[in-house]
C-alpha cells in the first residue's frame, strides 16, 4: 500500500517478523484466552452446571446483609462488596484497607458466602483480597482463564507489563504489516492459493491480517492501555503531575471524598433501594457496594448490566440512611467528560460484553481471528526456514503450543470438575493446566515428525472436547432436561458446541489419516 | 431490535463483499476461473458494504455500529477465505442433502401417513416425489453431457492442425529445406 524504499521495507520486515517470532506464542496465548474471557460468565455458569437463580441480588439481600453484618468486626464495616458467583451463591466482602506483606495498600476483611435461598453461611474467611480470591470457589475456572489473559499468571505488576508489551508488539505488527503489504486492496479478495505451501501460508496470513487489521489495532491498543494504565500509567502521572502524591491524583481523577459523618445511623431498607434501582435501570443488578455501614454518611452504589442499545453499565448511588437517589456518577472524574466517554468506549471495544450474546459472539470471533493471524504468521516464518534443523524444533514447539493451549484449557476444566466435589478447585484448576501443558510439550519433544504430532494433537483435542460435557454431567448429575426446566439453556448450548467441535475434529482427523496412505500411493503411482 | 438491525447490516455488507469477491479479477485468475462478463459494479458494491455503518452513525445507533464494524469484516473474511472450489463442493453437498431430505421426507410421509390408506394412492404418491429426485439426477447427467461435449470439442480443436496442410508441389525449395 505504502511506497517504501527497499531499505525501509527490509527494516520493517525485520521488525514485523522478529517481534512476531519472539513473542508470537505469548501473543497467541493472550489472544486465545482473551477470546475465551469474552464468554467468562457463560463458561463459569457451564462449569457449575447452571444456577437456579438468575438474579440473586434481587432475593432479600438486605435481610442477608443485616444477618451477616451482626457477626462482623466493626473495623471491616468500612465498605461492603456484594456479588454472586456462577453457582448463584451470594458473596459478601466486608473490608477495610491495609498494607499487605509486600507493602501495597489492599483490601483486608472477611469474605462470607451464603446460600441465596436459605441464607445459610457456606464459608467464612478472613484475610487480604488476593488471598481470599485464590481460595476454592465456583469461579476458579473462569478466574484462571481471565488471569491468564490479563497477566499470564506472572506476579504483579510484571504480568501487566508483559501483556502491555504484547499489546504494543501486536500494534507494531499490525501497522508494519499494513505498510509492508503493497497490494492491500488488490489482495483483499484472494483466497489462499493451493499452488505451494509457502504461498498458501502467505495468503492465509495476509488475508486474515487484512480483514482483521482494524480490530487488531483496536484490541492491541486498548489491551496495552488497560495493562499499563494501572500498573505504570497512574504512578507515572502521579509522579509527574502530583509530585508522587497518589492520593491527590486519585482525588483529581475520581473526585474529592465527601465529608465524613461518623454518627451511628441505621441503614435504609437495602432491598427497597435495589428494587428502585432495578426499576430505573431496567436490567439485572450485577454488583452492590455499601460504604460506611451503620453511619450517617452511608452510601449505596448499585451497578446494572447495560440497557438495550447502550454499551455502558448503569451505576446508581443512593443515600444509605434515607434511600434518596443521589445520581449516576461517571466512571472517571466527578462530572461527565470526554475522557470518561473515551474510557467507556475503550472498555466496550476491548471487552465486547456490551450487547449480550451477539456482541460476545462477534468479539469471540475477533479474538480467534487475532490468534489465527498470529499462528499463520509463525507458520509463514517457519516455512521460510523449513530446512534449518533449529527452526524445525521451533516448529514442533509452535505446534505443541497451538494445540497445547486448548488441550491444557480443557485439562484445566477437567481438573476443575474432578476437584469440585473435593473442594479443591483453586489448586487443581491451574495444576490440571500445567500437567496438560507439560504433557503436550513432552509429546512434542518425543515425536520428531510434525505431521504425526499434528494428527496426535488433533485427536487428543477432539477427544477432550468431546469428553468435557460428559464429565460435567457425571460430576454434577445435571442432565439437559433438568437444565431446560431450570432455564439454563446456555449450559446445553455450550455442551452441544463442545460435543460438536470434538466430534468434528475427531472425524476430520480420522478421515485425513485414512485418506493419507491412498493419496501417497496415488502420488507414487503417478510418479 | 438492535440485534436484528445488526444482523441485517452484517448480512448486507457480507453480501456486497461476496459480490466483490465473485467479480474480483485476481481471485478469478488465481483459481483459473474465466473472467465475468458485464459490469462488475464495484463502486455500488463498496457503497453497499459501508452503507449500514453510515446509517447507524446518522441515526446514533452506536451499539449496532460497534457490532457491525466488528462483525462485518469477520464474516467477510470467512466468506472470502474459501476458494471457488469450496463453494462448488458445498453447492454439490447442499444439493445432495436436499435430495436425501426429500427422500427421507417421502419415506416418513409414506410410512406415517399414507401406509394405512389405499395401495394405488400409495403408489401414485411414491412415484410423484420420485420424479423430483430423478429430475435432479437428469439435470446432473445433462450437465455432465454438456461438459463432455465441450471437452470433446476442445480436444478436437487442439488435435486438429491450425493451418490446412499445404500441398508439397506448392512449397518453395527453402520451405522444403526448412521442413526437413
Amino acid at each position: 500500500m505504502a511506497i517504501l524504499s527497499t531499505e525501509q521495507t527490509k527494516r520493517l520486515f525485520a521488525i514485523h517478523g522478529w517481534s512476531g517470532a519472539i513473542l508470537g506464542l505469548l501473543l497467541y496465548v493472550v489472544a486465545l484466552t482473551g477470546a475465551l474471557a469474552v464468554f467468562a460468565a457463560e463458561i463459569g455458569n457451564w462449569a457449575n452446571s447452571g444456577s437456579d437463580h438468575h438474579d440473586p441480588l434481587a432475593r432479600w439481600v438486605g435481610v442477608a446483609t443485616t444477618k451477616v453484618a451482626a457477626d462482623i468486626p466493626d473495623e471491616y464495616k468500612e465498605e461492603i462488596s456484594i456479588s454472586y458467583d456462577h453457582s448463584g451463591d451470594l458473596w459478601f466482602f466486608f473490608h477495610t484497607h491495609a498494607k499487605n506483606a509486600a507493602g501495597r495498600l489492599e483490601e483486608k476483611g472477611v469474605m462470607v458466602s451464603l446460600d441465596t435461598d436459605t441464607h445459610e453461611v457456606l464459608s467464612w474467611q478472613e484475610g487480604f483480597r488476593s488471598e481470599l480470591f485464590s481460595v476454592d470457589a465456583a469461579d476458579a475456572l473462569t478466574r484462571f482463564f481471565v488471569d491468564l489473559h490479563i497477566n499470564l499468571h506472572v506476579p504483579h505488576p510484571w504480568g501487566l507489563y508483559l501483556t502491555g508489551l504484547l499489546g504494543f508488539v501486536m500494534l507494531a505488527a499490525a501497522i508494519s504489516g499494513f505498510l509492508l503489504h503493497r497490494h492491500f486492496i488488490r489482495d483483499l479478495f484472494l483466497a489462499p492459493r493451493l499452488s505451494s505451501g509457502l504461498l498458501r501460508a502467505r495468503d492465509r496470513h495476509i488475508l486474515a491480517g487484512s480483514w482483521g487489521l482494524l480490530f487488531a489495532i483496536i484490541l492491541a491498543f486498548t489491551g496495552a492501555f488497560f495493562s499499563f494504565a494501572t500498573s505504570l500509567g497512574l504512578p507515572v502521572v502521579a509522579t509527574v503531575a502530583f509530585g508522587g502524591d497518589q492520593a491527590a491524583m486519585v482525588e483529581a481523577v475520581i473526585g474529592a471524598p465527601e465529608a465524613e459523618d461518623s454518627r451511628p445511623k441505621l441503614l435504609v431498607s437495602l432491598d427497597g433501594v435495589l428494587r428502585q434501582s432495578s426499576a430505573m435501570a431496567g436490567t439485572r443488578t450485577t454488583f452492590v457496594s455499601i460504604e460506611h455501614l451503620g453511619r450517617a454518611d452511608a452510601r449505596i452504589s448499585v451497578f446494572h448490566e447495560p440497557v438495550e442499545g447502550g454499551f455502558r453499565r448503569s451505576h446508581h448511588v443512593f443515600d444509605g440512611t434515607t434511600g434518596i437517589f443521589l445520581g449516576s456518577p461517571p466512571t472517571l472524574g466527578a462530572v461527565p467528560s470526554a475522557g470518561d466517554t473515551v474510557f467507556g468506549v475503550m472498555s466496550a471495544l476491548h471487552f465486547g460484553t456490551f450487547a449480550g450474546f451477539l456482541s460476545r459472539m462477534i468479539w469471540f470471533g475477533l479474538g480467534l481471528a487475532m490468534a489465527y493471524v498470529t499462528v499463520t504468521g509463525l507458520q509463514l516464518w517457519l516455512k521460510r526456514r523449513a530446512d534449518d534443523p533449529a527452526w524445525q524444533r521451533v516448529g514442533r514447539l509452535v505446534l505443541a503450543t497451538v494445540y497445547g493451549l486448548p488441550i491444557a484449557t480443557c485439562g484445566a476444566a477437567l481438573a476443575f470438575f474432578v476437584s469440585l466435589p473435593l473442594q479443591g478447585t483453586g489448586f487443581w484448576t491451574p495444576t490440571g493446566f500445567l500437567i496438560s501443558s507439560a504433557a503436550c510439550l513432552a509429546i512434542a519433544w518425543w515425536i520428531d515428525d510434525a505431521h504425526r504430532l499434528r494428527r496426535l494433537c488433533r485427536m487428543v483435542l477432539g477427544g477432550v472436547l468431546f469428553a468435557l460435557p460428559m464429565v460435567r454431567f457425571l460430576i454434577s448429575g445435571d442432565g439437559w432436561i433438568r437444565l431446560l426446566t431450570t432455564q439454563n439453556s446456555a449450559v446445553i448450548v455450550l455442551d452441544f458446541t463442545l460435543l460438536l467441535a470434538g466430534a468434528g475434529l475427531l472425524y476430520v482427523t480420522c478421515r485425513a489419516a485414512s485418506e493419507a496412505p491412498s493419496t501417497s500411493r496415488a502420488s507414487e503411482a503417478a510418479e | 431490535m438492535t440485534v436484528i438491525l445488526t444482523l441485517a447490516a452484517i448480512a448486507i455488507s457480507a453480501l456486497a463483499v461476496a459480490h466483490l469477491a465473485f467479480h474480483d479479477p485476481k481471485r478469478r485468475r488465481a483459481f483459473s476461473e474465466p473472467p465475468r462478463e458485464g459490469r462488475p459494479r464495484r463502486a455500488e458494491a463498496w457503497t453497499l458494504t459501508c452503507l449500514p455503518g453510515v446509517v447507524f452513525l446518522i441515526f446514533d445507533q452506536w451499539t449496532a455500529f460497534m457490532m457491525w464494524i466488528g462483525g462485518a469484516p469477520l464474516v467477510s473474511w470467512l466468506l472470502v477465505a474459501q476458494s471457488p472450489q469450496f463453494y462448488r463442493w458445498a453447492g454439490m453437498k447442499w444439493r445432495s442433502i436436499v435430495d436425501r431430505t426429500n427422500k427421507l421426507q417421502l419415506r416418513a410421509w409414506l410410512a406415517g401417513v399414507t401406509w394405512p390408506r389405499l395401495l394405488p394412492e400409495n403408489r401414485r404418491w411414491r412415484t410423484g416425489p420420485q420424479v423430483t429426485t430423478d429430475a435432479g439426477a437428469t439435470q446432473r447427467v445433462a450437465d455432465l453431457e454438456l461438459r463432455v461435449a465441450e471437452l470433446e470439442r476442445k480436444l478436437s480443436e487442439s488435435s486438429s492442425p491450425e493451418k490446412p496442410p499445404v500441398p508439397l508441389n506448392s512449397m518453395t525449395r527453402t520451405d522444403r529445406g526448412g521442413a526437413r
